[in-house]
């Protein structure tokens, strides 16, 4: 098949080298400007500037999802009694309750707490 | 440049859409010659073929991210080729041109062995006029630029039989016009 082959070399854009260097500049020419803008764009620097918009919107979304969530969990309110504590510690109630009044409970009370203690 | 002159159209596209400047290049040396053959095959003169060659390279780097297919970069920047160059027929009707081959060949300025090679082009050219646009297309990419069939017809959205049905009319035809004198004296010189 290749023995057919008709012979159209002159036609070669590359057989005429000076000429041929001379396009392949100019399309370096006048590629430059794409090539540059791409090399910025393809930057780290270029990149974090690219993904901050929609790092924004995310942070945005997240933001507005967890008030809302928040603004709809009911925080129940502390007690303000202090006897359910001191008696899951097992602190006497009268020393509980010195406490509130911030009394300082005397010692033949405290030798009582301990015989009952024991 | 010696470094990816090897590498394959895959990699040159991947690292030219990222601004590498030697990786394009090597893309448009590598693939001149077919772009080349495609504009010229549609447009039928040289002058006219290498211009829509540059637009064409240009054109395909603005547009690097939608090759999808990076491994077929060669077959999608033809398909650039063949839009620029019916294009610039559209922009040629409007516009009287003067093909500078042959003013060129006629103005005596050139040595003797340009004058006869631009001769030759011409009577080149006036031949594949002859043809089909499809059968341009094949026999310049065939013949000239050493493409398989299978890559034509990929190129070309038709079979390899019908590549190879191309080919051979175009020879045929080629044959005819120039006649085997002319062709045995390319072969010679």
């Amino acid at each position: 098949m290749d023995d057919d082959r008709i012979d159209l070399s002159p036609l070669d854009p590359t057989r005429d080298r000076a000429k041929f260097e001379s396009a392949i500049q100019a399309i370096q020419a006048a590629a430059a400007p794409e090539l540059m803008s791409r090399r910025d764009r393809s930057s780290p620097l270029a990149q974090l500037v690219q993904l901050r918009r929609p790092m924004l919107a995310a942070a945005s979304v997240a933001a507005i999802v967890s008030a809302g969530v928040l603004m709809k969990v009911q925080i129940p309110e502390a007690s303000a009694s202090t006897d359910g504590v001191a008696e899951a510690l097992g602190v006497p109630s009268f020393l509980a309750l010195g406490v509130q009044d911030e009394r300082v409970p005397s010692l033949s009370e405290l030798f009582a707490a301990f015989e009952e203690n024991q | 440049m010696k470094s990816v002159a090897g590498t394959s159209d895959a990699s040159l596209v991947r690292k030219a859409r990222n601004g590498d400047a030697v990786a394009f290049e090597v893309l448009v040396r590598r693939h001149y010659r077919a772009a080349y053959s495609v504009a010229l095959a549609i447009l039928g003169s040289g002058m006219d073929a290498e211009d829509v060659c540059q637009d064409a390279f240009i054109r395909a780097l603005e547009r690097l991210d939608d090759c999808r297919n990076p491994g077929k970069f060669a077959a999608w920047l033809l398909q650039i080729v063949r839009n620029r160059a019916r294009n610039y027929i559209d922009y040629r009707r409007v516009r009287e041109t003067v093909d500078l081959d042959k003013v060129v060949a006629s103005s005596g300025a050139k040595t003797d062995d340009a004058t006869v090679q631009a001769e030759l082009r011409g009577t080149l050219q006036e031949a594949l006029a002859e043809l089909t646009e499809l059968q341009r297309q094949v026999v310049l990419l065939h013949d000239l630029e050493g493409w398989k069939h299978r890559e034509i017809a990929e190129s070309l959205g038709v079979s390899e039989v019908a590549s190879r049905q191309h080919l051979l009319n175009a020879r045929r035809k080629l044959r005819e016009l120039l006649g085997q004198e002319l062709l045995e004296e390319y072969k010679n010189g």
